[in-house]
């Protein structure tokens, strides 16, 4: 999994590339430092590049949302393309995270 | 630079069915995208992943050699290459046009369930990590550093994974093999997950998604049916 992140005022936008699965452990926690160190309160997740989401890879996304909210922060998943929306609804992931599609 | 890889193919003798059919071959040779994807597609029946000076099929096993022969697809890749290839993606490509499966959700699922099984093939079959390191976000930092100290090393990253796929009157089989130590099926459904686990799902998702599900040699092998 690729990532970049890009800073738009009070949001902090990620934009996420290739596959969210048990390969993206290392660059996920990257990820989850680079946010920590930006103090982000309100973190967008664009989803649009994921080609698809594991059940390690939904763990990594309950393991951030843990950590923004010890800060108080927020995640909003954007734009997941349709078989990852899918495997969010599968999952009930879709009630423990705000999407927008 | 390196050099571009040999790829040789091999064909398998004829086969003498109860109908006639040509001879099945499989692309042999390194593990990357375009390569895997040539081998998926005809008129070769699978991709072995195998080194220049490998001989022979003996990394594709039985199952493998008779889904070949039996019209089917397969997949044999050692473990690291399976860990930094999108699998289940190539195998969705493949299914979809080897098999006339529909797309849309049908296909969504299968690829799902795909992902689900050949991630639990790499992590716990081949790599023989334990499920319960992934409960906690603690548990997590110490999953992925034996997950990278699993891969690289050469005895372990070096296991196979072979899935194959078979279409009957059933519906579509797709089997995900491995050579870990095996667990127990039945019981592992019985202890189900919650939805907030941080581990334990994918089990749970593959047997709604799938007509059928059951294990075979022992816990190693995962066999998912899915209705036609």
């Amino acid at each position: 999994m690729q990532y970049r992140v890009e800073r738009q005022g009070e949001t902090v936008q990620v934009v996420l590339e290739g596959q969210l699965n048990f390969s993206a452990n290392d660059s996920f926690q990257t990820l989850l430092s680079d946010l920590g160190r930006l103090k982000a309160r309100k973190v967008l997740f664009e989803m649009s590049g994921l080609s698809h989401i594991d059940s390690v890879g939904l763990g990594l996304l309950y393991i951030a949302s843990e950590d923004l909210g010890d800060t108080g922060g927020t995640i909003t998943l954007v734009h997941p393309r349709d078989n990852v929306f899918r495997m969010l609804e599968l999952t009930e992931a879709d009630k423990a995270f705000a999407i927008t599609r | 630079m390196t050099a571009s890889p040999a790829i040789e193919r091999i064909c398998l003798p004829r086969v003498v069915p109860v109908a006639p059919d040509d001879a099945a071959s499989l692309l042999v040779g390194p593990a990357e995208p375009d390569t895997i994807r040539r081998g998926l597609a005809p008129p070769h029946r699978g991709f072995l992943e195998a080194d220049a000076d490998d001989d022979g099929l003996s990394g594709l096993g039985p199952r493998g050699l008779a889904a070949v022969r039996s019209g089917g697809l397969a997949l044999s890749l050692r473990t690291a290459s399976a860990f930094r290839l999108d699998c289940p993606g190539l195998l969705v490509e493949a299914l979809l046009s080897r098999f006339g499966l529909p797309g849309g959700e049908p296909i969504q699922l299968i690829g799902i369930c795909l992902a689900e099984a050949i991630g639990n093939a790499i992590i716990h079959g081949n790599l023989g990590i334990p499920d319960h390191l992934r409960g906690t976000s603690n548990g997590f930092d110490h999953f992925r550093q034996l997950l990278r100290s699993r891969v690289e090393d050469p005895a372990l990253g070096g296991r196979r994974l072979v899935i194959t796929a078979e279409q009957g009157t059933g519906g579509l089989i797709v089997a995900v093999g491995d050579q870990g130590l095996g667990f127990d099926l039945t019981s592992r459904m019985q202890r189900g997950a919650r939805n907030r686990a941080l581990c334990g799902r994918g089990l749970g998702l593959i047997r709604r998604l799938t007509a059928d599900v059951w294990a075979e040699e022992d816990g190693r092998t995962l066999l998912m049916r899915f209705a036609p």
